[in-house]
């Protein structure tokens, strides 16, 4: 299997396939930090896509710069705070995995606590601003090292540390009042 | 002063403390209930992001991305393409306005001294060099001169008119003869290997025929310029005992071959527009392979008209050494005399053809440079906007 690199380096070169490659690889990664930026399909959609144009148009600044999966969380948490600043937030829909669940045939008892955790999680994280969503999913669901977050939002080491200690806190706090209600 | 602990348990959870730090950190926690509590829910929370699950996209949404990127990769390389025709368009009409300029300043500086009408300096050297001699044909491409039988031609009766000089017909049209020469000598010499070897070490031979060692045809190219040298050189071997010679006219194949080149020229130039409307891929693939296989078939056919160019150019001597004894005739006119008088003609056609190619591009080439000008205006104009 082609290497993230072989494949931007092709596509640079003019090989389509090789984008194609690329977008099967990550259209997942980008719809999923799309849909906890957004909790809605359509904009997720919206903002998969033009992940992907902004993507296609600046590979050659891709190559070189490190991990290519950093590079496109950050972008695509980008785009998603400009649109969200650009136009109101949408009305949210219940996420699609809270209508699954309800749907499932029956299962563990310790799974099904594990999965109303990971319902309030999705719903603790739509909760917070968008910059506090991004530093949390950057961090802790796409796990990215400090310095990786450092270098791509451009910050000073000791601001990413302090915004993630925010964002958490803001998290648990939220997350302990859905714990409650 | 607790929310300094908070952060730190934040940081503990990345391995991001050090040990003096983590040592005092877990020290506190023994004693603080509040930041175990927090520490075990943080643990928690984080346990649960790591082990989110992505989301699946809906099905069409691969290929809506894969339609938009097509389109943006249509948009790229139809830009990049009259990028490419603008720039390259820039340079020839900056190259061709400079030319304008020089040409004009040298034409009026000239004129300005001699006084004369204007006339370009090719026509001039074109008719200084042949004069009022110069015959004219203005019934079209193929001149009359071509049904005269050449074959039975010797050296002693070839007439100038038969080669004759370039003409200009009232439609515009060349009408150069090219015309290829072969002279045939037939030499009696005492040993016909010497003379095979000997010519073969300092000439290039074309084509060489022995039969053991009675005779050798040997075929010999030389420029006009060393003919008179191998005249000389050749009668050292032995005795001249006949000569004749072959005139071939070649001017419709050069025609037929020029014709074929400009089609294809046509036709590259065809795909080439065709190109520049195409988004379709294995369209764009299908010209390009076309113009490719075009430009081979170009490459075939310049190949071609060289060789025929070369023949016209330098005549070639067919000679055939024998070694059986003949009466040779004394009062025959010299070697030498019948080869000059041979290849006066050819002499006449090859200088003509390249005067009238430097006059036609001397006339020619001011109004292609103001075309090219203009047309890099229009183009220009029309796209102005576009590489903005």
């Amino acid at each position: 299997m082609k290497t993230d690199e072989e494949l931007v380096k092709e596509a640079v070169d003019g090989n389509n396939q090789s984008f194609e490659e690329i977008v099967f690889r990550y259209e997942k990664l980008i719809f999923s930090i799309a849909m906890r930026m957004f909790n809605n399909v359509e904009d997720a959609k919206d903002i998969t896509q033009e992940v992907f144009i902004k993507i296609y148009k600046n590979m050659e600044g891709a190559m070189g710069r490190g991990s290519f999966k950093s590079w496109i969380c950050t972008v695509t948490t980008n785009t998603s705070i400009d649109e969200l600043r650009k136009r109101k937030r949408k009305k949210t829909v219940p996420m699609e995995k809270s209508q699954e669940f309800v749907d499932q045939e029956p299962v563990p008892l310790e799974q099904i606590i594990n999965d109303e955790k990971k319902v309030l999680i999705e719903n603790a994280i739509d909760k917070l601003s968008p910059e506090e969503k991004q530093i949390v999913i950057l961090r802790d669901v796409q796990t990215l090292s400090y310095d990786e977050i450092k270098d791509s939002l451009n910050l000073t080491l000791g601001t990413v540390k302090s915004r993630i200690f925010r964002a958490r806190k803001k998290l648990q706090t939220i997350y302990t009042e859905l714990s409650n209600t | 002063m607790h929310d300094n602990y908070l952060e730190k348990i934040s940081l503990y959870v990345d391995h991001q403390l050090n040990i003096q730090e983590e040592k005092e950190l877990l020290a506190h926690i023994d004693t603080c209930e509040e930041c175990k509590s927090y520490l075990q829910e943080l643990k928690d929370i984080v346990l649960n992001l790591n082990s989110l699950e992505e989301f699946e996209p809906p099905k069409e949404l691969h290929n809506e991305i894969m339609d938009k990127i097509n389109i943006e990769y249509n948009k790229k390389n139809r830009t990049k393409k009259i990028i490419n025709l603008n720039f390259s368009l820039k340079n020839v009409a900056t190259v061709a306005a400079a030319y304008l300029v020089v040409t004009f300043s040298i034409s009026a500086l000239l004129n300005s001294f001699n006084g004369t009408e204007s006339t370009s300096n090719s026509e001039m050297a074109y008719v200084k060099s042949y004069g009022t001699s110069i015959e004219t044909n203005t019934m079209g491409a193929i001149a009359s001169e071509a049904e005269v039988n050449v074959e039975e031609d010797t050296i002693e009766n070839m007439e100038p008119r038969l080669f004759a000089s370039p003409q200009k017909s009232m439609s515009g049209v060349n009408n150069t003869r090219y015309v290829e020469k072969n002279t045939y000598i037939d030499l009696n010499c005492e040993n016909v290997e010497d003379v095979k070897i000997t010519l073969m070490n300092s000439y290039n031979i074309n084509n060489l025929n022995t039969n053991e060692d009675l005779y050798a045809y040997l075929e010999v190219e030389v420029s006009l310029d060393e003919y008179d040298g191998f005249a000389d050189y050749i009668a050292g071997f032995g005795e001249i005992s006949s000569t004749n010679s072959v005139v071939v006219d070649n001017t419709n194949q050069v025609i037929i071959l020029n014709n074929k080149l400009k089609e294809k020229r046509l036709q590259i130039e065809r795909y080439k527009e065709l190109m520049k409307n195409s988004q379709d891929a294995g369209e764009l693939l299908y010209l390009t392979n076309s113009i490719s296989a075009l430009e081979v078939e170009i490459s075939q056919l310049n190949k071609e008209v060289t060789q025929l160019y070369n023949k016209h150019n330098n005549p070639v001597i067919i000679l055939t050494a024998n070694k059986t004894e003949v009466n040779i005739k004394t009062d025959e006119i010299s070697l030498l005399e019948k080869i000059k008088n041979a290849f006066i003609t050819s002499l006449n056609v090859t200088t003509d053809f390249f005067t009238y190619l430097s006059l036609i591009v001397a006339v020619l080439l001011p109004y292609l440079a103001v075309a090219i000008v203009i047309i890099y205006i229009i183009q220009k104009q029309r796209r102005g906007g576009y590489e903005k």
